[in-house]
């Protein structure tokens, strides 16, 4: 028995079903969507600082920052580096402990490389007083550049202000 | 270079970095800068007191 409310359903028109065909589409293409933007300016922010310290900072705007943090990393690496006579490191196959400090130092990005293609900074000065603290410096300078790159892709993506 | 001038150095800069990426205010990256910066000086200074007679 059918009750009079419920609509009598119409053997000629076929219609689908909402559970199992869902909504069209109603925002634009996973490229040029809010969310697809956001994390591509976070990853280049934060490419663009790894590559060069607070690079990411500027060009989000975030100027003010991006100087403090380029002039503090910089002082932090001369001084180690030049003054305290620390030395960059190269990843060694034979010694895979090697990785380690070298991704430290990497972490520099194009100031890593530019020592790596004049040989500046790579040369052992073990018998200097101050060249274990300036290895520690150059250490902490490239981890640092990697705390400033993630800090770069959470404003890119908006996750800080 | 002393001991605690490169202590003193690296307690500085350290301070600032991370004291702008973790706070957004001004005044809240200065406090904690500072803070930061004790912490790091007394820390340090308080292990050598310690490990003083074992030298």
């Amino acid at each position: 028995m059918t009750s009079e409310t419920e609509p009598t359903p119409d053997p000629n028109k076929t219609e689908r079903p909402t559970a199992a065909w869902p909504a069209p589409p109603t925002t634009a293409p996973a490229s040029g969507s809010p969310g697809f933007i956001r994390i591509a300016r976070g990853v280049s922010a934060a490419v663009l600082g790894l590559l060069v310290p607070g690079l990411g900072h500027l060009i989000l705007g975030r100027w003010i920052r991006a100087i403090i943090l380029l002039s503090s990393i910089l002082a932090m690496f001369a001084i180690g580096a030049f003054w305290m006579e620390g030395r960059l490191h190269l990843p060694n196959l034979k010694e895979p402990i090697s990785f380690f400090p070298f991704m430290a130092n990497a972490g520099m990005g194009v100031i890593y490389l530019a020592c790596y293609l004049t040989r500046t900074a790579f040369a052992i000065h073990a018998e200097a007083p101050t060249y274990e603290y300036g290895n520690t410096f150059l250490f902490v300078t490239g981890l640092a550049n990697y705390l400033v790159a993630f800090d770069a892709y959470d404003i890119g993506t908006g996750k800080k202000s | 270079m002393t001991h605690l001038a490169a202590m003193s150095l690296f307690a500085f800069f350290i301070a600032v970095i991370f004291a702008i990426v973790t706070k957004q205010e001004t005044e809240d990256q200065v406090k904690y800068g500072i803070k930061v910066f004790l912490a790091f000086m007394l820390i340090g200074l308080g292990l050598a007191w310690v490990m003083y007679p074992f030298s």
